[in-house]
């Protein structure tokens, strides 16, 4: 026993280290001062208590519109005859490898292009589409595991029990998305917090652009922090508000273990028509940027200033600094995911909410906090990739410890309990059982932070080496000032799509791998006798199914 | 990392926080920064693989740190020509905020802060960063643009102007002054955004005008104006045609004109205002050398290049649009290939020193709910 504590207990240090890394944004607007007064002089203009109800009703409309889109995307290619499914996923998750502020600029360049007197992109409901359009991914692939992992063998009990024709989804299916929506959710509903970029482009004041507009227009550091409190204490409830809808239950207890594809319902004639429908999303989404690109690559005449070693130069460091960061987030998110799905009790999850803070915060203030600290704690090491980095990991470092979740969720703490009694030390076990079975979620995570890591804008900008540069960075230097024209930025834009498109392919194929078969079940079959695994053992891995099953009676 | 060095390390960061923390506070840096350190020391393997460190080729090569929130074209190509000139290289900072300065520190890396308006500039004056500039770089310089205190020298300079589309509205109908434009016949016709020289226009009327006029000015903007946001969504809508008129920067146009091949290529036209007015209000894109800087001899020359006719200046006048981003060079004498003469330009004279705290101006323009963001 004393063998199992002790790696538990190296793992919860290192996951509090990690998420006290986390609070580092936090910390540091606490000890370089803000106040109460400050935040309180800000609310006597009615413009701040105009922007936070913004915030509000932005937050709740691309909450809502994210959920719509995500859910039905992810129904549409998993319960659905629809045609080419796989294609369909691939293309609903595309919008992830365009970066926020380009797909806003873009959006709203074509309006101007092809609707010039329409004002639709930057009223509230065009700026919340465009923003939704973004951000669906983000809830439709936690949905497509949860939807396509759900056992068709429990829904056929329940159609059984329970004739009618949705009393299947409504039982089953809709418990199992529960948790999926709630960590898509949160992701959705951090960033909304944190945007600046696209909500300026779209002409949108939130809590954000006034944190930097204190900073940028008005040179005000002292109220941008304490705004800055103010957002982070926003944060906080969204942090426990999705908690409370993900419930008791996880996604990968109900996720995992089904071992046919789900069923699908039948539509007949309707095949087409519901395809056309499903390929609207992704054309709005990354539309009017692969247009305004092409259209830039095709007009500019002699301003094309980029030489392809600048080029050439900017595209290797995006590559490398995302790569780091996602390795580094990796092995950082590790001890928090895994001490939060092997000891889930109150102080470990309270370490891994920790870690999202973090991602709610404009990234502006994390990059300053990072300044602040770097040239007084590292010196030699402020202006190096390593403080950059540092900065891309713990802004993505959610993203790594939602993915691990899931993965760590599904190799079953029972298969380490097997494993130990069988002799395996625990150092063997974590490598042969845990690892292998948790590797797609761990790879995802990498993969999402890699992709959020080569779009980020603001954290680069300000802790970049010196006369380096990466994708973003040049395409924000070709904006002669606040505007992208899609001329001379055209070549980045494109590169930077075309970049984001392999890890978009490699997460949707890892995915769907993950959750058809499951990838170490020939090591996992050797152990728990196989038993789980089959169709008909369906009540000897009960636990989670019970537990489907009974919070709906 | 021995424990001691730590520990002073520590005590260094606790004893530079402004007002003493108490004994919980310091526990919670000492573990922050340990485990700050040890992320750091997690990601510093890969630091000197790619580290772009000023790799000294020439023996010892000076080399200068320029933090600038100028565009970076104009930076790029400026000290690309002084490299040429003297051999001094250059570690440079895009899209500076006086914020980094601050948060560097004592171990502030910059030498020289170039911006891109005067407000940046002036508020690192303001806050004692900043050492003077050589009193010949300073007489280079046409005056009334730089620093009245003598903490910084323009290099570049852009104007106040007013947009319009040919085919929404003629030019004689246009407004005589800044203040005509909030006229009722302009209702819903003319653009603006809430740009930094937006706001250093309001402080310009606050100081000349008052507060009672420059609120009632401001009202009409906002009654009668579409807040377009940004100076160049304000180039693209008139352009477009969306609005009949726009109040902006000049050089916007003048790149768009770059990009499309020519002035006479846009449907939009560039309008100043025909008498001495505040819609023409002339803003510094200032130069300052850093108070900290190791380099002060190097810095300080460094400007004076940058403010010279046959330096910086001639650059800035003879580039093509999407180099100079059609700036107006500032030493007298000098006129810009783009975008003419600043002479030309009817602004009145102001100190830009005072925009180092626009407090008044962002306070007005909150209560009005014009401010950004």
């Amino acid at each position: 026993m004393r063998r199992l504590t002790r790696p538990g207990s190296v793992a919860a240090w290192l996951a509090v280290a990690v998420a006290v890394a986390s609070l580092v944004p936090l910390i540091y607007l606490f000890l370089s001062g803000t106040s109460l007064s400050d935040i309180r002089a800000q609310f006597d203009y009615p413009s701040t208590s105009a922007a936070v109800v913004q915030t509000l009703v932005l937050t709740a409309l691309i909450g809502g519109v994210t959920t719509v889109l995500g859910v039905g995307a992810a129904v549409v290619v998993t319960r659905t005859t629809v045609p080419a499914p796989r294609l369909l996923t691939v293309l609903f998750t595309v919008p992830l490898a365009v970066p926020g502020f380009v797909s806003a600029y873009a959006t709203y360049s074509a309006e101007l292009v092809f609707a010039p007197q329409s004002s639709v992109v930057t009223s509230l409901v065009g700026a919340a589409v465009v923003m939704s359009l973004t951000l669906y991914p983000y809830v439709f692939l936690p949905c497509l595991i949860a939807l396509r992992g759900v056992d068709p063998a429990l829904e056929e009990v329940v159609s059984g029990l329970r004739p009618g024709r949705f009393s299947a989804f409504r039982t089953v299916s809709l418990p199992a998305l529960r948790p999926a929506l709630g960590a898509g959710l949160l992701i959705v509903t951090l960033h909304v917090l944190a945007e600046y970029g696209a909500m300026v482009q779209l002409g949108r004041s939130t809590l954000t652009t006034k944190i930097m507009a204190e900073m940028l227009d008005y040179g005000d550091y002292q109220s941008a922090r304490s705004l800055s409190l103010l957002l982070a204490g926003f944060s906080v409830l969204v942090l426990m508000s999705t908690r409370w809808l993900s419930g008791r239950s996880v996604i990968a207890e109900v996720a995992r273990g089904g071992s046919r594809p789900p069923r699908r319902s039948t539509l007949g004639s309707w095949r087409w028509p519901v395809l056309l429908v499903a390929l609207v999303v992704p054309l709005l989404a990354v539309g009017p940027t692969v247009l305004m690109t092409v259209r830039g690559l095709l007009t500019a005449q002699g301003t094309m200033t980029a030489s392809w070693s600048q080029v050439g130069a900017a595209l290797s460091n995006t590559v490398g600094y995302a790569l780091a960061a996602a390795l580094v987030a990796t092995l950082c998110a590790l001890p928090v995911s895994w001490w939060v799905t092997r000891h889930p009790k109150p102080l470990s999850h309270l370490t891994e909410r920790a870690v999202w803070l973090a991602h709610a915060i404009p990234s502006a203030i994390l990059a300053l906090a990072l300044v602040f600290l770097a040239t007084r704690l590292v010196p030699s090491l402020y202006k190096t990739p390593a403080v950059l980095v540092a900065g891309y990991v713990i802004l993505f470092l959610p993203l790594a410890v939602a993915n691990q979740r899931v993965g760590l969720q599904s190799a079953r703490r029972s298969y380490d309990e097997v494993a130990s009694s069988l002799g395996a030390r625990p150092a063997r076990t974590f490598a042969r059982v845990t690892l292998p079975l948790a590797a797609p979620g761990l790879a995802a995570g990498a993969i999402l932070v890699a992709l959020d890591a080569s779009k980020e804008l603001t954290t680069t900008l300000m802790l970049l080496p010196f006369n380096s540069s990466t994708l973003s960075s040049k395409l924000w230097a070709t904006t002669n000032g606040e505007s992208l024209d899609f001329t001379a930025a055209a070549p980045y834009a494109a590169l930077l799509v075309l970049l984001g498109i392999l890890p978009v392919y490699l997460l949707v194929r890892g995915t769907l791998a993950a959750t058809t078969s499951a990838p170490a079940s020939v090591e996992t079959g050797r152990l728990d006798g196989g038993g789980p695994r089959k169709p008909a053992g369906a009540s000897l891995d009960g636990e989670p199914r019970r537990l489907a099953l009974t919070t709906h009676q | 990392m021995t424990a001691t060095r730590t520990t002073s390390l520590l005590s260094r960061l606790v004893g530079r926080v402004p007002g003493r923390q108490p004994r919980l506070a310091r526990a919670t840096v000492a573990v922050v920064s340990t485990s700050a350190l040890a992320l750091a020391a997690g990601c510093g393997s890969d630091a000197g693989a790619t580290a772009g460190s000023s790799g000294s080729s020439k023996a010892a090569a000076t080399t200068i740190t320029v933090y600038t929130d100028q565009h970076a074209e104009l930076v790029e190509g400026l000290t690309k020509a002084y490299t040429a000139a003297s051999g001094v290289r250059f570690n440079i900072q895009n899209d500076a905020t006086v914020g980094q300065i601050q948060a560097e520190g004592s171990a502030a890396k910059a030498d020289v802060f170039l911006s891109e308006d005067p407000g940046p500039v002036a508020q690192l004056g303001s806050a004692g960063l900043l050492a003077p500039v050589d009193p010949t770089t300073l007489e280079q310089v046409r005056p009334g643009l730089s620093s009245g205190k003598g903490l910084w020298v323009a290099y570049a300079a852009r104007t106040r102007v007013l947009y319009y589309n040919p085919t929404k509205i003629a030019e004689s109908a246009l407004p005589k002054t800044l203040a005509d434009i909030v006229a009722l016949r302009y209702k819903g016709m003319f653009a603006w955004a809430p740009s930094g020289a937006f706001v250093a226009t309001t402080q310009y009327l606050l100081d000349t005008q008052g507060a009672a006029a420059t609120k009632t000015f401001l009202e009409g903007v906002q009654a009668n104006g579409i807040n377009e946001q940004k100076n160049g969504n304000v180039r693209d809508t008139v352009e477009a045609g969306k609005h009949a008129m726009g109040l902006s920067n000049h050089y916007y146009w003048w790149v768009l004109a770059g990009q499309k091949g020519g002035p006479d290529k846009l449907t939009s036209k560039i309008y100043h205002f025909p008498a001495i007015d505040p819609g023409n209000l002339i803003l510094s894109s200032g130069a300052g050398v850093l108070k900290s800087s190791q380099n002060q001899p190097a810095a300080q020359k460094f400007l004076a290049w940058l403010t010279a006719k046959d330096g910086g200046q001639k650059l800035i006048a003879g580039a093509p649009a999407e180099v100079s981003e059609a700036q107006y060079p500032v030493a007298p004498g000098v006129a810009s290939s783009v975008s003419g003469d600043l002479s030309e330009i009817k602004s009145p004279t102001f100190d830009m020193d005072s925009l180092a705290d626009s407090q008044q101006a962002e306070s007005l323009l909150k209560q009005l709910g014009l401010s950004k963001g």
